[in-house]
């Protein structure tokens, strides 16, 4: 079944915690752990859908217990223990609270200015529809039951309902591929609606939607 | 993540530290720099923030013409702005209307138009949101103080790919003659989630 980050549709997480006048960042090393994120990205492949396996295979209670980049630092340790960044003694080390001892040094960090231009006043992704498309904008679609170890982002609580293909976006890379290091296999990407009362029974108001963007292989024809 | 329950001696340090720790070994064998990471913090501390997103709306509701270019390709026009990057590579604009009332969730992890409205707020992240915002999308929006009619419909976006979505609200009636600043200006964030009317 789904893991703990799939949390459409979960109930008893109580009302919405608006906080008035919120700051960026909440503490210095909250800040820290997002940029080292950013920064030591292109270190680990930039694999954005590995950075997000990583999280969701933090076990349940840990999840739960744990703050958005207290997640986060734990995705970019393990990553840089898999890429071999770091030794496994090192990520002890660093659980500690201990710098580890001094290691290689690399020459070539990215500098600041680089990652500045990075960020904003870039270039959007490349339109790619390449290939045929399996459906068609005004298909009806089921979506599949995908009960897997691995990564995907067919949501739980939409898998066997049907909807309708609202917009074909081209091709993008798999996440389910790629964030189990199998590649960046690109497949056709559609947005599908779905009627609330589809998802989540006759109460919920006839009139509202929930649109998600989905992968070909995530679909298949309703006759 | 196993390491934690290899190791059952060891008790976790403070986050400060181990983020510190981190920050040292890397920063130390040249992978970061301390000025790359002060570079990045500063540029989402004061560059890179929801006024990038108004200023987008507030051209749409002034220029007819924008406004279509941006509804039918919002990426070409958010390129030519300066505004694509981060987590805002392939943007797509809805927009509100009197039958159709758009509103933005991830409820996978948190994905969010970051070069157009920054990082996200902590409610957005939040479990509750992420929880109940597909399911039971009225019952958020009354907790922000929206309540719609029965017959307009509430259409939730989950955010599951890399397309990156930005709400257009429905530019107030009170706000003709207004240039574009003085429009960019009434423009919230929540408004762009669609967690708020403008």
């Amino acid at each position: 079944m789904a893991k703990i980050h799939d949390m459409g549709g979960l109930r008893n997480f109580g009302a919405i915690p608006v906080e008035e006048n919120e700051p960026v960042f909440h503490t210095g090393w909250e800040a820290r752990v997002f940029a080292t994120n950013l920064a030591i990205s292109p270190h680990l492949g930039g694999n954005v859908d590995r950075f997000r396996h990583l999280i969701e295979s933090i076990p349940p209670p840990e999840y739960l217990n744990s703050s958005y980049y207290e997640r986060w630092l734990a995705s970019v340790m393990e990553a840089c223990v898999e890429t071999g960044l770091l030794s496994e003694q090192e990520l002890h080390a660093i659980n500690r609270g201990d710098v580890p001892e001094a290691g290689p040094v690399r020459t070539d960090p990215i500098p600041a200015a680089l990652i500045g231009d990075f960020l904003i006043g870039g270039k959007v992704s490349p339109r790619d529809f390449e290939g045929t498309a399996e459906f068609a904008v005004g298909d009806r679609v089921r979506t599949r039951r995908l009960q897997k170890e691995g990564h995907t982002r067919m949501v739980g609580y939409a898998q066997g309902c049907d909807g309708q293909v609202i917009e074909d976006n081209g091709n993008q890379v798999l996440p389910d591929d790629h964030a189990m290091q199998r590649g960046a296999t690109m497949q056709r990407l559609y947005t599908v609606r779905f009627a609330a009362t589809e998802l989540w029974g006759p109460e919920s108001n006839a009139n509202d939607s929930v649109c998600i963007d989905l992968w070909e292989s995530y679909l298949q024809h309703v006759e | 993540m196993s390491h934690d329950h290899d190791d059952h001696h060891a008790v976790p340090a403070d986050i400060a530290l181990r983020v510190k720790a981190l920050e040292t070994v890397l920063t130390q064998r040249g992978y970061v720099s301390t000025e790359t990471l002060d570079a990045i913090i500063d540029a989402y501390e004061n560059r890179i923030g929801p006024r990038n997103g108004a200023r987008v709306v507030a051209r749409a509701w002034a220029d007819p013409d924008f406004k279509a270019r941006l509804l039918d390709d919002a990426n070409p026009v958010i390129e030519e702005m300066g505004l694509a990057g981060v987590e805002g590579t392939d943007i797509r604009v809805i927009e509100n209307t009197p039958q159709v009332h758009n509103m933005v969730v991830c409820t996978l992890c948190s994905c969010y138009p970051w070069a157009l409205l920054g990082l996200p707020p902590s409610w957005y992240k939040s479990f509750a949101y992420r929880s109940r915002a597909v399911s039971e999308p009225r019952e958020v929006l009354k907790e922000f103080g929206v309540e719609l009619d029965r017959e307009t419909e509430v259409r939730v976006w989950d955010s599951t790919a890399e397309r990156r979505y930005l709400v257009m609200p429905r530019r107030p009636e009170d706000s003709a003659g207004l240039d574009e600043s003085s429009l960019a200006a009434l423009v919230t964030r929540n408004g762009m989630i669609g967690t708020a009317l403008v």
